[in-house]
């Protein structure tokens, strides 16, 4: 299994996805050029620019037309896939977290971060409506008692949103009465990151506290736990087998101190249903940053600390295991 | 002073005082061991409380009794007899004591009177009275009657104090009164602890059960601090069972005794010892602020060491079987810190110290010194016992213009003979290492080529090092010398067998060098076998030799971790193995398996512990937040002779198959149950996937509206089955491009 590098970041990726075929990643980082990339082969097609700072998240829509990316300059701008042209752009008091496209493509949810004594806010805009015209729902995060929001996602239907919080919370809002509707502690650190399996049925999170867990989308019952050592900052389920891909690894900021093989920066493979690590692939320099699978399955990206994405085609010797039961 | 004379006079007359005061302690204590136990909540605890007491009795250990009573006030005089009582001095002020009266302490209970009835009750009363009179007033009396009225033949007398009470006891037990009648008199605070007395000797069970184990299965205990814990598991085939786990089993480390009988904890008041089938506790070591212990090579005796300043009694020597105290000594400016202060032989029969003018041998039987005087040999610098013969080996440092002197020497009787020395110019350093079937002694040699600075303080360079090899089961023991050109890291003789590891080099550029140490003709002979250059710092032997295994361990340039599993038969590795971070590796008394396992003392976080087979495949892997220790429980030495191990051996292929099916049926069992646990969470997974589909299934009317009538369910659902494959064909040719907008 011999990877493609896609060396296009100069600081470390925060954050990478597939399109709905696969045929297209995209990926961000610290520096401020979000790119997009042929994922069979790691070619570029180019990159979107326009921030002027970190960009922390992305996402393109079902039919990959439209592409929105949450930055550090505090903008969220959603851009025309296939030019590259910035189609609107949405300013904000502070930093932008997370940004998410609904599933019909036409609904884009951003938050940003509670800093310089302003509160920690949700918008859900219409990105048909250019931004001077419409106005955006906004939900004061901050005025919920809740702590800042650090990853997001649409529901089944575009009915509800989930996000996860700074001190372990997950929340799901209802979108017709723009509440909270549900509220669960499941973890002791930052959710960084939430990802859904392909259907939209489960969801998975992963947290500082060295673990991930998998839950019902609809209900957010617990269902599953994965348990490292180390951070864990994304957490992806295969489309194609049941099997959940975790990468993490010691935090940036200790890495100085570590060397590479107890730094713990493998992607892990963890059998979706009984919780048993199988197999781990090694590569990065850092911890990972960000997982996706391709829509097929039969591939993961991963992007590292180090700035490196990763592209992994898996060997025939993956498709045909299977954990013995 | 090099030694106190052992004086027995002197001592007998001490452990009598010793025992009185015990014995007064004791009541002391007894008065308020009703409070202290009901303070205490476990059965056991309050078990141990009293075994502690009786022990206490037998020993006479006056440091002991007096720290039990400390906390309580204590209103007698200690040195009775010599001063004048308080009562005496200020009778006003004791009387008005409350604690007195109720003192069980002033009560004796006088047994063996003659049985009367009412009428001559009054007679007995004032003969008795009479009796005691003459140790003081007798406050009270008490002549329990029978339903008939008559006495029951013993009575209660309450005296002012203690010290009446005593007396009285002392002096009128064994009291005749007329033919009929001798008095059996006791204190009444001593009711408890007669009424007990004889203790039962603990059943500690078969202290040998878990070498009944059928499957031959190894021990280790696991300890943890923070929750300070011990966990013992036994390593069965799939993984390891827990046996027991215990919060705050040992204050400090935990020691397995050398052939595995014992687990010893230490705790301020002394070492604890635990084994038999539920870890009790079988025998205990009173010996304030234990350090270290020391075990004789055959588990017969245990030296604890409280190395406090000023300790009269910084080591003692025990009998473990008996808990008997056998000899203490104090602690001396030659004292070692560590624990090994005293070298065993090999069958406990001597244990012998480094002395300032020489080596000083015990014989086990007197615990005196032998020939009454220490072995005198000027400028001795390290010695070690042979593990299987009553030699020892030793050498001197250089002195002015007298050379460094190698010696091996044989205890033949009172004297101490050598069998074969040598001289040595230039040492630095010597290094004694024994092979474990005292078959070969290796020392490493450290020698200078230029010495310069001042001579407390020299400086050496251009230093030299080599090996002299003592052939110990060949007449006259030959003697090899083998020079070494780099520095030496470490090395490692074959327990069993005659290769010799050396690891040469510096920081983790090293080189492994495999000798073999030649026998019979080819003795004197010492070949190179083999070279390797791997990154290691140390490398271990299984206990049965052949196998070794080459590790890095933690040091301050690197986190280490490398593991090394070789076959020394030809030097061929089996597998390459990492454990970041390293701290020790342990073989288990088998050489079965191998542990590698991360403290916390050399690693901040992954703590864990790895068990791979000999030939370095994981079996287990866990990680214990903050572990301290791990240790395998050592085994006796096999009862087999040679030839049967030999006639093992030669029918191997008789028992393979029987094992192999044993190992096979043990699996099958547990992999069972695996899979029936696994297939419970697969069904209850697949319910909720079903549940699931049938959701989208209704649903799907409302997704397909969403995206413009688009079904993008089964996009690659579609492709596999109406989309024939397209060989698609890139040709990327790498161009720098500036992108305008």
């Amino acid at each position: 299994m011999k990877p493609i590098l896609l060396q296009a970041h100069e600081r470390s990726l925060t954050k990478i996805c597939y399109n709905r075929e696969g045929d297209l990643l995209f990926s961000a980082g610290k520096d401020k050029f979000p790119s997009v990339w042929y994922s069979i082969n790691g070619e570029r097609l180019g990159s979107y620019n326009g921030h002027n700072g970190a960009v922390w998240s992305i996402d393109v829509n079902w039919n990959s037309t439209a592409f929105v990316s949450a930055s550090g300059d505090s903008t969220v701008r959603v851009w025309d896939v296939q030019t590259g042209r910035e189609r609107n752009l949405y300013q904000l008091d502070t930093p932008c977290r997370c940004c998410a496209f609904s599933y019909d493509g036409n609904m884009i949810l951003y938050t940003n971060d509670d800093v310089m004594g302003k509160p920690c806010e949700m918008y859900l805009t219409d990105i048909r409506i250019r931004p001077n015209e419409g106005s955006s729902v906004r939900i004061n995060i901050t005025q919920k008692g809740l702590r800042k929001v650090t990853s997001s996602l649409w529901g089944t239907l575009d009915e509800f949103i989930v996000t996860g919080h700074d001190n372990g919370e997950l929340v799901q809002w209802d979108i017709k009465a723009m509440d909270d509707v549900r509220r669960e502690k499941p973890h002791q650190g930052q959710i960084i990151d939430l990802q859904t399996n392909k259907d939209l049925t489960f969801l998975i999170s992963s947290s500082k506290d060295c673990t991930a867990k998998l839950f019902d989308i609809e209900t957010l019952e617990h269902l599953k736990t994965y348990t490292t050592e180390r951070p864990i900052n994304s957490a992806a389920i295969s489309p194609l087998k049941d099997h959940v891909i975790l990468g993490g690894g010691q935090e940036a900021i200790e890495v100085t101190q570590t060397a590479v093989r107890t730094g713990k920066f493998e992607a892990r493979f963890f059998h979706l249903i009984f919780e048993e690590e199988f197999a781990r692939v090694k590569g990065h320099f850092g911890p990972i940053n960000t997982i996706a699978i391709h829509p097929d399955g039969k591939s993961y990206a991963s992007g590292g600390e180090d700035g490196l994405v990763r592209i992994h085609y898996f060997d025939k010797d993956y498709l045909d295991y299977d954990v013995v039961y | 002073m090099p030694e106190q004379p052992f004086d027995n006079d002197s001592t007998g007359e001490q452990q009598q005082q010793q025992q009185q005061h015990a014995d007064q302690s004791n009541n002391e204590f007894d008065d308020n061991s009703p409070a202290n136990n009901n303070e205490q909540s476990g059965d056991e605890e309050e078990e141990e409380d009293d075994d502690d007491d009786d022990e206490n009795q037998t020993k006479g250990d006056e440091d002991e009794g007096k720290e039990e009573v400390e906390p309580t006030p204590d209103f007698s005089d200690e040195d009775y007899g010599a001063d004048f009582p308080d009562d005496v001095l200020c009778p006003e002020l004791m009387a008005e004591r409350p604690k007195e009266h109720e003192s069980l302490n002033n009560i004796i209970v006088v047994d063996n009177l003659p049985k009367v009835d009412q009428v001559k009750l009054e007679k007995l009363k004032a003969v008795i009275s009479k009796v005691y009179s003459k140790f003081g007033v007798c406050r009270n009396e008490y002549y329990p009657l029978d339903e008939e009225g008559k006495t029951k033949g013993y009575g209660f007398f309450e005296f002012q104090n203690e010290q009446m009470a005593i007396e009285a006891v002392k002096q009128t037990d064994g009291y005749r009164l007329d033919k009929n009648h001798t008095f059996s008199v006791n204190l009444m605070s001593d009711f408890d602890r007669l009424t007990q007395v004889p203790p039962e000797p603990i059943d500690t069970g078969n202290l040998f059960s878990w070498l009944a184990e059928p499957d031959a299965v190894d021990q280790f205990a696991v300890q943890s601090d923070d929750p300070k814990k011990t966990t013992i598991y036994s390593n069965a085939l799939s993984q390891p069972i827990v046996l027991e786990d215990r919060n705050k089993w040992t204050e400090n480390n935990f020691v397995w005794s050398p052939k595995g009988t014992y687990l010893a904890s230490f705790h301020e008041q002394g070492i604890a010892f635990w084994g038999g089938k539920e870890f009790r506790q079988v025998q205990r070591f009173a010996h304030r602020g234990v350090n270290y212990i020391d075990f004789s090579p055959g588990e017969r005796y245990l030296v604890t060491i409280s190395p406090r300043p000023n300790n009269p009694e910084a080591f003692i020597i025990w009998d473990i079987i008996t808990g008997q105290k056998k000899r203490s000594f104090p602690l001396d400016q030659h004292s070692s810190q560590g624990p090994s202060y005293f070298k065993w032989s090999f069958q406990d029969q001597y244990f012998a110290k480094q002395g300032p003018d020489g080596i000083y041998m015990y014989d086990r039987e007197s615990f005196q010194l032998v020939d009454k005087k220490p072995f005198k040999i000027p400028s001795l610098a390290d010695f070690q016992w042979s593990p299987t013969d009553n030699r020892l080996a030793y050498w001197t440092a250089e002195d002015g213009n007298v050379p460094a002197r190698l010696v091996l020497a044989e205890v033949n009787g009172v004297r101490l003979e050598e069998v074969r020395s040598k001289t040595l110019f230039n040492v630095i350093d010597c290094k004694l290492c024994w092979q474990k079937r005292g078959d070969y002694l290796v020392v490493k040699v450290d020698r200078y080529t230029k010495k310069s600075g001042e001579k407390n303080n020299p400086k050496y360079s251009g230093l030299i090092y080599n090996f002299e090899i003592f052939h110990m089961r060949e007449k006259n023991v030959p003697l090899d010398t083998l020079e070494v050109k780099e520095m030496i890291q470490s090395f490692a003789i074959e327990p069993v067998g005659h290769k010799l590891v050396v690891i040469t080099g510096e920081n983790l550029r090293t080189n492994v060098t495999f000798y073999k140490m030649g026998q019979g003709q080819k003795s004197g002979k010492i070949e190179p076998l083999k070279v390797m250059t791997q990154p290691v710092t140390t490398s271990i032997w299984a206990p049965n030799g052949q196998y070794v295994v080459l590790a890095a361990m933690k040091t301050g340039q690197s986190a280490g971790g490398q593991l090394i599993f070789v076959d020394a038969n030809d030097m061929s590795i089996m597998s390459k193995q990492e454990h970041p971070d390293l701290s020790d590796v342990e073989w288990d008394p088998t050489g079965r398996y191998v542990t590698s396992y991360v403290t916390l003392w050399n690693a901040k976080r992954d703590h864990s512990f790895k068990i791979w087979t000999f030939q370095g495949n994981l079996v287990f892997e866990k990680s214990v937040e903050r572990l301290v220790a791990f240790h395998w429980r050592p085994r006796p030495p096999s009862l087999l002779t040679e030839d049967m191990i030999r006639e093992v051996r030669r029918n191997r292929t008789v028992w393979t198959p029987k094992l192999d099916q044993r190992d096979r049926i043990l699996r099958t069992g547990e992999s069972a149950k695996q899979q029936e646990q696994r297939r419970k969470q697969l069904d209850e997974f697949q319910r909720l996937k079903e549940k699931n589909v049938k959701r989208l299934a209704i649903q799907k009317q409302q997704r397909a509206q969403l995206r413009g009538g688009v079904d993008t369910d089964s996009l690659f659902e579609q492709q596999a089955s109406n989309v024939g494959e397209e060989v698609v064909e890139f040709l990327i040719k790498t161009e720098e491009v500036e992108y305008k907008p």
